[in-house]
């Protein structure tokens, strides 16, 4: 297959999967005022005891969004196997030519980029507010520290949908690693509160990673050795999803799709 | 060489069942104990037997979906475990005819998205996608939502997916299970083009009346073998399928009735119509029983 045909087909998967978002009603709406909603409320309780700044209030909410885009990403390739597994779908689409690294990933990235235009909307308003103009140009170099943060975030989400292909309910599992992730993302509260090593894991953690380097951009106080971390992150927690994945789509192969 | 080549096909399944909190049993299926069969070109064949049989193992592994424990396959030559992107590219598959597609996008969307998945350009996905639509009579629904669709209506739009890119080899798992006559009738149909236009066909049933006019071989598994091939005539005089005729005599005050049994209903039926007319009698009620399939099915597989 040549460039070009390569290219066509990758649209077309990213193209199917926005079609049926788009006729998805709600979901987008939902994504766009939760975090509102959340550094919103903590940020009323918090007014009790001291003056709440603009500043800690876009702490507060570039962490609620780094969370909620994590969880996001690392369900979707989990819950695109179990929807397409329970639609009847999946062992057609594995009955085709096309790879099912190709699928998932083009269909991730439709999640991606939905996910970041709901992070720069949400923001929007919040960055003007209290840092002006230098504030939305600050803005966009987040944006590309949130396109690649997804990336090791989506190969967490392949490794945990090759564990999902074994367990029939989803649901549970993704209950757990929600919870898992809000707490280990570090981004909604100070992580030195935790034990040690619970603060090790949070660090190498690409949520955190995000986080801080996207806070320091907006912030204009420059970015740390974490940008590093999360380059690392990216290749390692990636080919970590690609290889579970794969033992798992043999695996599947073997004992059949249940 | 054949269309589908399968060799002492064995698959076996282990599952977990849980019994208590945390015990678990272990729970072993023996679902294909050496299958082997063939399909020629331009031939349909019918893999026939009660549920739990072993045709949907049968077809996955085909289709590359699962892969046997021992045992080998091959469709137009390839290899389906070594090349299985090969075999791919070359069958059609019809798996469940009342899923499998999105439920939102409508008909066309999905044929087209499929037809893109099988490597066809966006242009030649429509045209193809239209053409399959007229003809499997859905061109008047192809806006429609999928979810939308009735279960005839899903049961062709998986065989129009089936030969999106023009696929030479046919796997049709059930295709006809839960449909009205009408709706099998269309289904049947659409096998017989398959045929004329020279795939090998590979269908699935646990039902031979509704498959015996479309097959030109039928073969009968049962506990994971396949226990008895031949024409689908062929089969029915082994397994000693028998109709019984029912013919009530008009006027005759003890209301005579005639009870046939016959391999033959048609030819029968001439005869015995042929004898009645001829005798100046008329009929005031008539009766056709189908043989039980389930009870030749148990004495098969029971030897
Ligand atoms: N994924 C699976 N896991 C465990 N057992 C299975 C699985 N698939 C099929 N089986 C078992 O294998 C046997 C054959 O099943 P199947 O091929 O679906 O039969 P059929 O399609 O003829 O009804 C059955 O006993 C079934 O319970
Ligand atoms: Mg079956």
């Amino acid at each position: 297959m040549r460039l070009r045909d390569w290219l066509s087909l990758f649209w077309a998967i990213m193209l199917n999967e926005l079609r049926i978002i788009a006729r998805e009603p709600g979901g987008l709406v939902i994504l766009l005022l939760m975090p509102y909603l959340v550094a919103g409320g903590m940020a009323f309780m918090a007014s009790f005891f001291t003056r709440v700044s603009g500043i800690d209030f876009i702490r507060e909410f570039i962490g609620f969004e780094v969370v909620m885009v994590s969880m996001i990403m690392v369900q979707t390739g989990a819950r695109f196997i179990s929807e397409e597994r329970s639609g009847g779908r999946l062992e057609h689409l594995i009955a085709t030519p096309v790879s099912m690294y190709i699928i998932l990933f083009a269909t991730s990235i439709v999640m991606v980029i939905v996910n970041i235009s709901a992070y720069l909307v949400a923001s929007l308003p919040v960055i003007y507010g209290v840092f002006g103009v230098i504030g939305l140009l600050r803005l966009i170099p987040t944006l590309v520290i949130m396109f690649i943060g997804l990336m090791p975030l989506y190969g967490i989400g392949l490794a945990l949908a090759g564990v999902v292909v074994r367990l029939r309910d989803v649901d549970a599992l993704m209950n757990v690693v929600t919870a898992l992730l809000s707490v280990l993302s570090g981004a909604t509260y100070p992580i030195y509160i935790l034990p040690r090593w619970v603060d090790a894991v949070v660090v190498a953690l690409p949520m955190y990673q995000m986080y801080q380097t996207a806070l320091g951009i907006v912030m204009g106080s420059g970015v740390t050795g974490l940008i590093y971390g999360l380059a690392a992150s990216t290749v390692a927690y990636l080919a970590l999803g690609v290889f579970t994945y794969g033992r798992v789509e043999r695996g599947m192969l073997k004992g059949g799709v249940k | 060489m054949n269309a589908v080549e399968a060799v002492e096909l064995r698959k076996r399944f282990i599952s977990y069942e849980r019994i208590g909190l945390i015990r678990r049993r272990k729970t072993i299926a023996n679902a294909l104990n050496g299958v082997s069969l063939n399909v020629k070109w331009g031939e349909v064949y019918g893999l026939l037997g009660p549920n739990g049989a072993g045709k949907t193992t049968t077809v996955k592994i085909l289709s590359t979906l699962l892969i046997p424990d021992s045992g080998f396959a091959r469709i137009n030559g390839f290899d389906v475990v070594k090349e299985a992107k090969k075999v791919r590219g070359i069958i059609g598959l019809v798996l469940y005819p009342d899923k499998g597609f999105y439920s939102r996008l409508s008909g066309f969307e999905n044929l087209v998205y499929f037809g893109r998945l099988y490597g066809l350009s966006r242009g030649k996905a429509e045209e193809r996608a239209r053409e399959l639509l007229r003809l499997v009579n859905l061109d008047w629904a192809a806006n429609r939502p999928y979810e939308e669709y009735s279960l005839g209506m899903r049961a062709r739009l998986s065989i129009a997916r089936a030969l999106i890119h023009d696929p030479p080899v046919v796997f049709l798992d059930e295709p006809t299970i839960g449909l009205d006559p009408v709706s099998s009738r269309s289904i049947r149909d659409l096998i017989k083009g398959l045929k004329r236009e020279g795939r090998a066909v590979l269908l699935t049933s646990h039902n031979l009346w509704e498959v015996e006019e479309v097959c030109d071989r039928v073969g009968i598994i049962g506990s994971g073998k396949v226990l008895m091939e031949g024409s689908p005539r062929d089969i029915k005089d082994r397994l000693g399928l028998r109709y019984v005729i029912e013919i009530e005599i008009e006027g005759d005050s003890k209301g005579k009735v005639i009870r046939v049994e016959t391999t033959d209903p048609v030819a029968e039926l001439k005869r015995i119509m042929n004898e009645i007319e001829g005798n100046g009698l008329r009929i005031s009620r008539m009766r056709v029983n189908e043989p039980s399939l389930e009870e030749a099915y148990i004495r098969v597989v029971s030897g």
